[in-house]
């Protein structure tokens, strides 16, 4: 050690003795009862001007702020260490803290660690834990939020999603919901689905686990699951789908209306008289019964039965003029009008770009670096419902990053988001300690026949 | 702010002196080594990772005051632990920060104190029990007294209500006396502390024992141009007296405030690039327009070649439609 070494460690065992911030007890003991009001700042000067008021002002604002900054934690011994309902696990029957966790006295070798020493135990690079992830997470936890752990195994797997299966955990409490809703044809699907899949998603090979997700589940499953599933038309349970339910022509005729069943609503059907058939197929003397008379005014009492040939005249009035021969050569037009499809299918059939969502597992995108998910954040207003045996959906789930470090690109966002399954991920970035937080969102562009 | 997409870039080397330099901004940036005594005490860097903190309020302190380096404090607060608006230490320093307070040697790393293999003297546990004790008897009387001066301050209201008498004296002297007694501060009541740096009696001592060498100095060793070129823009704003504080928020690599941030609005968002470094128009314009909507100039910094100036540019709506 030279000189100059000697001196500067002499320096420093100087000042490191008056800076000892340990407490005595009587400043401990009226520590209990300290202030917890922020002092509030005022509104900043442009520039400084030199003059004694803003000097003032100055100096006072700094003062205020190393009070602050110098103030020590100070706790009720009886009050430490009150965290089990959101926070922990057990393991081995010993209750165990993630490092991040804790507001408690931690005893090292029978001796207190300051904030400092977990800091540098914890947030080492040996552990699993880098100062930005506890960055971010002392940044929700001090807002409120419950922050857990991201475990992608609790995650349903796509195929899992697909069959709208429940979450492995409460299995039990989604079964209730089940029955709730109105899918009965859904329902036989799901319990005898075969489920050996989840074993082959949760191998590295994902691909083709998807693949073969997606090839084995049948379709009509698929159907019965993505579009709104019919309700039953013989009604056992006693609900009716009332203005729903788009009663064929004929049946309406039969059942006609419910003159004394009074506790039923009652609705006055209008009849798609343009349904079925064109005009000229339809019998000229086709009638419509009369609409029972307690649902027109008082007046009217007779309407009689009504005919619908000059409606039928009506519909249908241009001839279609026959076009077959466009289909006779190889190029034929991309839609037969006979089809009669809605301007939204038609617009959807002859569109040559298809829309496509990235989070969908059909476009594929390759992913760089290495992103993951570091923690699941639940909302604090459910913060008394949060139990940790289960968990229940999170509000979202955090990735954090930096500032310093790379964008992610449209491939790592798709693995992300098919990583947290349906729970939307937040992006938490990190710049000198201050977190801000950003969501990529797929945006649908607006388009005039509704989807 | 003229929209007119007809801009004009204007180089201004030279703008910022017309502005007052800050009072002590400049003094360490000197050499250290043939200075008269009293030297400010070094100032007690901690490496967390690659990330370096400030624990100690003189050390915060010294850094801002003296070498006008602001960091950002990153820790919970412990007047108010549950908000995100005002924090509290560990200060955290960013890499130029860090590279400012180590190059004028105001600084040194400290190493991190050897936790895992440090053999624990009985005597220091025993040491730490006995100051339990003693901390929990002295607040045992102190709350003992409390006790007491709240009876007669009751008491001393109900006496003057009524009249005073030798009665109520002797009543209370017996209330005391009983409270002597039977009070018992609970161990659950004592206040303890958690101490936020290393120091004192906890378990890691701290004899601030370090080489202050090139070799205790963190950050890549080969430096990447651009670090290179942001450490230069900071270290000349730095030396006119600037405060600066990181501008992520605002595309930018730093926020330049004219004084201390606490009391004043930052002016300007540094840009820094390397002197031929290409930039595309698009981007220029972007910068321009985010500093227009949070009143603030967009400064283009790129340091010359060698020791040569840093070359400030701003872009201005030149106001032609």
């Amino acid at each position: 050690m030279d000189k100059k070494q000697s001196w500067n460690y002499h320096k420093l065992e100087s000042s490191s003795s008056c800076a000892l911030q340990s407490r005595s007890p009587s400043a401990l003991f009226s520590a209990r009862s300290r202030t917890h009001k922020l002092p509030v700042r005022g509104q900043k000067d442009f520039s400084p001007s030199g003059s004694d008021q803003q000097t003032r002002r100055l100096s006072g604002a700094l003062e205020e702020h190393w009070d602050l900054v110098s103030e020590e934690r100070v706790e009720r011994h009886g009050n430490l260490g009150k965290f089990w309902q959101t926070m922990g696990f057990s393991a081995d029957g010993k209750q165990c803290l993630q490092p991040e966790e804790g507001n408690l006295q931690v005893f090292h070798r029978d001796l207190p660690l300051s904030i400092q020493d977990g800091y540098e135990m914890f947030l080492s690079s040996s552990s699993n834990l880098s100062l930005q992830q506890y960055q971010v997470f002392a940044h929700l936890k001090r807002i409120g939020y419950v922050v857990t752990r991201f475990n992608g195994s609790s995650v349903p797997s796509l195929y899992e999603r697909k069959l709208n299966l429940p979450p492995p955990h409460d299995r039990g409490a989604n079964q209730l919901k089940r029955k709730r809703s109105p899918s009965p044809g859904a329902t036989p699907t799901v319990t005898s689905s075969p489920r050996p899949l989840k074993t082959q998603e949760d191998s590295t090979n994902h691909s083709s686990a998807l693949d073969q997700a997606t090839n084995r589940d049948p379709p009509s499953a698929r159907q019965l699951i993505t579009e709104s599933p019919l309700p039953p038309t013989d009604d056992a349970t006693g609900r009716r789908w009332w203005g729903v339910v788009p009663v064929p022509l004929d049946q309406q005729q039969e059942a006609g209306p419910h003159p004394g069943n009074s506790a039923s609503p009652r609705f006055i059907r209008f009849p798609d008289l343009g349904a079925g058939a064109p005009a000229d197929t339809l019998a000229p003397a086709d009638t419509l019964a009369p609409p029972d008379c307690s649902l027109l005014p008082v007046a009217m009492v007779e309407v009689g039965v009504c005919s619908l040939s000059p409606w039928r005249r009506r519909l249908n009035l241009s001839k279609e003029k026959p076009s077959a021969h466009l289909w006779e050569k190889d190029v034929t037009p991309l839609h037969d009008p006979r089809e009669g499809l809605s301007t939204a299918k038609i617009l959807e059939k002859i569109s040559v770009v298809k829309t496509s969502r990235w989070a969908d597992a059909e476009c594929r995108v390759a992913a760089g670096g290495s992103w993951s998910i570091s923690f699941d954040v639940h909302q604090p207003t459910v913060n008394t419902e949060f139990r940790k045996s289960s968990p229940g959906t999170p509000y979202s789930r955090m990735c954090v990053c930096s500032f310093d470090g790379p964008v992610p690109g449209l491939g790592a966002l798709q693995l992300l988001s098919q990583q947290s399954g349906d729970v939307p991920v937040t992006m938490a970035v990190v710049d000198h300690g201050d977190v801000s937080f950003y969501n990529f969102k797929h945006f649908l562009l607006p388009c005039d026949p509704p989807q | 702010m003229d929209p007119s997409p007809s801009a004009e870039v204007t180089t201004t080397p030279g703008q910022h002196e017309g502005n007052p330099p800050l009072q002590e901004g400049e003094r360490g940036d000197t050499s250290s080594a043939g200075r008269p005594p009293p030297h400010p005490p070094l100032i007690g860097v901690h490496m967390c990772g690659s990330t370096a903190l400030l624990w100690r309020t003189a050390d915060v302190r010294a850094a801002r005051g003296e070498a006008g380096v602001v960091g950002s404090l990153v820790g919970a607060l412990p007047r108010q632990p549950r908000q995100n608006c005002r924090l509290g230490r560990p200060l955290q320093l960013g890499q130029e920060e860090l590279r400012l307070l180590l190059e004028t040697r105001r600084a040194a790393v400290l190493p991190a104190a050897p936790c895992s293999d440090a053999e624990v003297k009985q005597s220091r546990v025993e040491l730490y029990e006995e100051d339990q004790r003693r901390s929990f008897e002295e607040q045992s009387v102190l709350a003992l007294e409390d006790r007491k001066s709240a009876l007669l301050r009751a008491m001393g209201g109900a006496t003057q209500g009524g009249g005073g008498t030798s009665q109520t004296d002797e009543g209370l002297s017996g209330r005391l006396e009983l409270l002597d007694q039977s009070f018992v501060f609970p161990r659950t009541a004592m206040a303890v502390q958690l101490s936020t740096a290393r120091a004192g009696l906890s378990h890691c001592s701290d004899e601030r024992t370090f080489l202050h060498g090139s070799s205790a100095r963190p950050g890549p060793s080969p430096r990447d141009p651009r670090s290179e070129a942001r450490f230069r823009v900071f270290r000349d704003l730095r030396q006119r007296g600037y405060y600066l504080t990181s501008a992520g928020k605002f595309g930018g690599d730093f926020l330049v405030y004219p004084g201390d941030p606490l009391r004043f609005h930052a002016h300007f968002i540094v840009v820094c690039l390397a002197l031929e470094e290409e930039l595309p128009l698009l981007d220029i314009l972007a910068v321009a327009r985010l500093g227009s909507n949070v009143k603030k100039t967009v400064l283009l910094c790129s340091p010359g070649p060698g020791a040569s100036p840093v070359h400030y540019t701003s872009l201005q709506w030149s106001g032609m439609a």
